[in-house]
């Protein structure tokens, strides 16, 4: 049984103590899924209250179709999109603008050695490496590693073929790992190209 | 021997602890041999890892006070309960449209032509921008029914 029917029918026939529990339940991760997927490009408390509205408001009409949460991240997805829409702008990265005395950056200074191990820093590069990435591929692995959906779950938000989920996940961990790299002391060589050749191994790689 | 893009799409399973083990003994087969694949397993793996763990941002401090007020805010205008008159008008109509139907239908039944042709009747149901929902049949004889159903003009109303 899914962990929110309960609530979920309760909800559809008009409890506002149920809705409001399944905001306490998924408002944490709705305002992460927009701030990983917009970087700071759009106001995450806006979009995620006005999400919380939109499910309020059609709430009634919930069929149980889908399960309530791959309802509520499609309508997360469509809020999104209305406010980019909007704004009319690619989605950027805002960061803190005093620059250090070296003309650094704040998330250049964060970025040392010291500071990867805060919180704040480490979340910061994880959105700004997402930020770059085209909107399709940012939008389904930050579904599936940052908010942990299934396949099949993302296929429903996003109305794609799972295989079509699958295939672009694969491309857009490869095209993190360079912007990654430097959180797990990786070179930051890119993604190896081309087809099946023996290489060295790791261990190899580390004696050659 | 799997090549490389079905490799791929295994080691996607992998990542995910999906892969029955058949398939990641082939996979591990073809990771042996190829360098490219044993890199790109590397990555699927490390970058996944990295983005299960990205720390939560906490929530605003004003945030469930901010969308308190503006749920209760809808609920007076009688959004978000089963009562709301809005959807259960959208729920009556086809309920209603089926009913005019038959109150149609069986009076010209029973007034059908000795040579067995009903009354010619043209049913047309039409919804028009301005949301009106009209169940129309043209007057064929005295016991020729109209029904006409006038929705709200929320008929139209956007879905989320």
């Amino acid at each position: 049984m899914d962990a929110d029917e309960s609530l979920v029918v309760d909800a559809v026939a008009g409890s506002r103590e149920a809705f409001d529990e399944l905001v306490v339940r998924y408002q944490l991760r709705i305002y992460n899924l927009v701030r990983a997927m917009s970087g700071g490009g759009v106001d995450a408390d806006d979009v995620t209250q006005e999400t919380f509205l939109r499910a309020f408001r059609a709430i009634a009409r919930f069929r149980g179709e889908s399960t309530f949460r791959t309802w509520l991240y499609r309508i997360a997805m469509n809020v999104m999109k209305t406010h980019q829409e909007q704004r009319g702008r690619r989605l950027t990265l805002i960061v803190s603008a005093e620059p250090g005395e070296h003309g650094e950056s704040a998330i250049d200074r964060a970025l040392s050695s010291e500071d990867l191990e805060s919180d704040v820093a480490r979340r910061d590069a994880i959105d700004r490496a997402l930020a770059d990435l085209p909107e399709n591929l940012r939008a389904i692995v930050t579904l599936r590693d940052v908010q942990g959906l299934a396949y099949e779950e993302i296929a429903a938000v996003l109305g794609i073929p799972v295989g079509t989920v699958e295939s672009r996940v694969f491309r857009a961990r490869q095209r993190l790992r360079p912007a990654l790299a430097h959180l797990v002391g990786w070179s930051d060589a890119g993604p190896t190209a081309g087809g099946c050749a023996p290489g060295l191994s790791r261990k190899e790689r580390g004696r050659a | 021997m799997i090549g490389c893009e079905d490799a791929r799409r295994l080691i996607v399973g992998r990542v995910d602890g999906t892969l029955s083990s058949p398939l990641n003994h082939a996979l591990d087969r073809h990771l042996a041999v190829c360098g490219a694949c044993r890199e790109a397993a590397d990555t699927q793996h490390v970058v996944s890892s990295i983005l299960r763990h990205r720390p939560d941002e906490p929530m605003p401090a004003m945030f469930w006070s901010e969308l308190s007020e503006r749920l209760d805010a809808a609920r007076k205008q009688g959004w978000g309960s089963a009562a709301n008159w809005r959807a259960w008008s959208l729920r009556l109509v086809p309920v209603a449209a089926a009913a005019a139907i038959l109150a149609f239908v069986v009076p010209q039944s029973r007034h059908a032509r000795s040579d067995g042709e009903l009354s010619t009747a043209l049913v047309s149901l039409a919804v028009p921008p301005g949301g009106l929902l009209a169940l129309t049949a043209p007057r064929a004889d005295d016991d020729s029914a109209m029904v006409v159903l006038l929705a709200n003009e929320w008929w139209q109303e956007e879905r989320p």
